[in-house]
């Protein structure tokens, strides 16, 4: 298949999927409202959205909307250094990117939170100053080195954990696709270190089919500084079929692969709540991953059927990050200068939150295939740095085991009778 | 050369478990050899398998600790540019 005819796949099996805006359109007004001022916008929280997390974005937008005091999430997708980048300009900037935007999640009881973006809206001619960003990666310079030096103004709130992954196309239906199941921290170094065709790592050493990201994009800068290889120095080929700008075309490139004579030959890369979704895993694999120095190579959850994030969590798949929001904060209070933003940074980052009617923000964190720190065992303090132990003062392991798609817990319920032993928290009896 | 890197076999196994050994340690000395940071100056291949690690504290037992979940073994392809296993630097 050649590029001209596997992007053409891509975008056809995206329409096929349901990822097309049109879905988003049937409860969208015709002609894109005022991002200040239209008559559905009420309360906006102007967000640079890392990409990734436009999914919990849309979940919690929608959930919002619903509440007393409601709450309109408007977001322009982008990679997380240009995020960053835009956050600490002077005057920050909140400007379209290459996917597109602003959009906002509209009140319809209607919307589809798994649309690949919400309704459309129009940025006024003196522009709007963002109330908070989020990166899937530390925001430093290390990590992003293009971008100037954090603000003093800016704060910093680490929240839930993000998983990424090695992908392969594989067509569940059918069993067609690649044979490949894992990927080593060698082998990942030396393909997208040296580049396919330097590296000669079989099956993965024809660069046409070797699929990365924009180096500004946090994916890769995670991956990157797990396999020591910086994002800025992957050897990719230098076209947008191979540097792709959204994990909605990464996943449908794969995708489209997954019945092509040369799906053996490919290989790309995801965010795992990207993966996750349901026509994801029917069309592609995870890559189980062995680190340096580790034994044996695994995937994200304790099966590669699985939901339950067990490998991330307690340190045996290294291949994460912790997403990171940020906020111009008023000098001395730790909090976002828009009650809005820290209302949100909040619901994200399991601070607690008043809310009416009363939601549990953690299903919002779960369901989006992401991981609260409440249920991590492993911590670490920079991009692809040591695992450490990790216990949470109020852990949710119980209830991340029975929430995630066929969850189930070993955990005593709490729901109608105290905990013997432990704490009982979110319904069920946690140790502590 | 591709062609005759092309034909060394990778050998995989599936297990159930990563461990054999739920309880024992590896002894403190072996370990020692692993480092905790990162250095391409060094053979990265796994080192022998030495068990699993029933009670981590460190980067290298987190990772190798003993667990129930599903794990890959695959033996890496080592390509001329990786003689033995030690990795060029990046161009």
């Amino acid at each position: 298949m050649n590029r001209t005819r596997l992007v053409s796949a891509a975008l056809a099996l995206a329409a096929a999927l349901g990822w097309a805006r049109a879905a988003a359109a049937q409860v969208c007004p015709a002609t894109p409202p005022p991002c200040d001022t239209g008559a559905d916008i009420v309360n906006p929280v102007y967000i640079l959205a890392a990409d990734t997390q436009v999914p919990a974005l849309h979940a919690l937008g929608k959930i919002l909307r619903a509440q007393a005091s409601p709450i309109t999430i408007v977001y322009i997708p982008n990679g997380s250094c240009t995020n960053l980048a835009n956050l600490y300009a002077s005057p920050a900037k909140f400007t379209a990117g290459t996917a597109g935007g602003p959009f906002y999640v509209p009140s319809s009881a209607a919307f589809d939170p798994t649309v690949k973006t919400a309704c459309a809206c129009a940025l006024p001619a003196g522009g709007i100053a963002p109330g908070m960003a989020i990166s899937i990666v530390f925001p430093d310079n290390v990590d992003c080195p293009t971008a100037p030096a954090k603000p003093a103004n800016i704060g910093v709130t680490s929240g839930p954990v993000q998983g990424m992954t090695f992908v392969v196309p594989y067509d569940t239906a059918t069993s067609a696709g690649s044979s490949q199941k894992a990927i080593t921290f060698e082998e990942a170094y030396l393909v997208f270190g040296l580049g396919p065709a330097a590296a000669s790592v079989a099956p993965w050493s024809d660069p046409a089919f070797i699929f990365g990201r924009p180096a500004s994009k946090g994916t890769q800068i995670s991956i990157g500084s797990n396999i020591q290889v910086p994002a800025a120095k992957w050897k990719l080929l230098a076209d947008t079929n191979h540097q792709i700008d959204q994990s909605s075309t990464m996943a449908a490139t794969i995708a489209a692969l997954a019945t092509d004579p040369n799906a053996e030959k490919a290989l790309g890369i995801l965010g795992v709540e990207i993966y996750d979704k349901a026509a994801n895993r029917a069309k592609m694999h995870a890559l189980a991953f062995r680190a340096q120095h580790q034994e044996h190579a695994f995937w994200p959850d304790s099966s590669p059927t699985a939901f339950d994030k067990i490998n991330i969590r307690d340190g045996h798949y290294v291949l994460w990050s912790y997403v990171q929001y940020l906020a111009p904060q008023n000098a001395g209070t730790g909090k976002a200068a828009n009650p809005n933003a820290q209302t949100i940074i909040d619901l994200f980052a399991d601070n607690p939150v008043t809310t009416n009617p009363v939601f549990e923000p953690l299903d919002t964190v779960i369901k989006s295939g992401l991981v609260p720190k409440c249920a991590m065992k492993v911590q670490r303090a920079s991009e692809g740095g040591d695992l450490m132990l990790y216990d949470d003062a109020a852990p949710c392991g119980c209830y991340f085991d029975a929430t995630v798609p066929s969850g189930t817990t070993s955990c005593t319920s709490c729901a109608s009778t105290a905990c013997a032993t432990g704490t009982c928290r979110h319904g069920y009896c946690e140790a502590k | 050369m591709k062609t005759s890197i092309a034909v060394f076999a990778m050998s995989f196994a599936m297990t159930l478990t990563a461990c054999t050994d739920n309880t024992a340690a590896p002894p403190v000395a072996d370990m020692a050899m692993m480092q905790s940071t990162p250095d391409l100056s060094t053979p990265p291949g796994p080192p022998a398998d030495l068990g699993c690690y029933g009670m981590p504290t460190t980067h290298v037992q987190i990772i190798n600790a003993c667990t129930s979940a599903q794990s890959f073994d695959k033996t890496p392809f080592y390509p001329s540019l990786a003689p033995g296993g030690n990795l060029p630097p990046l161009p």
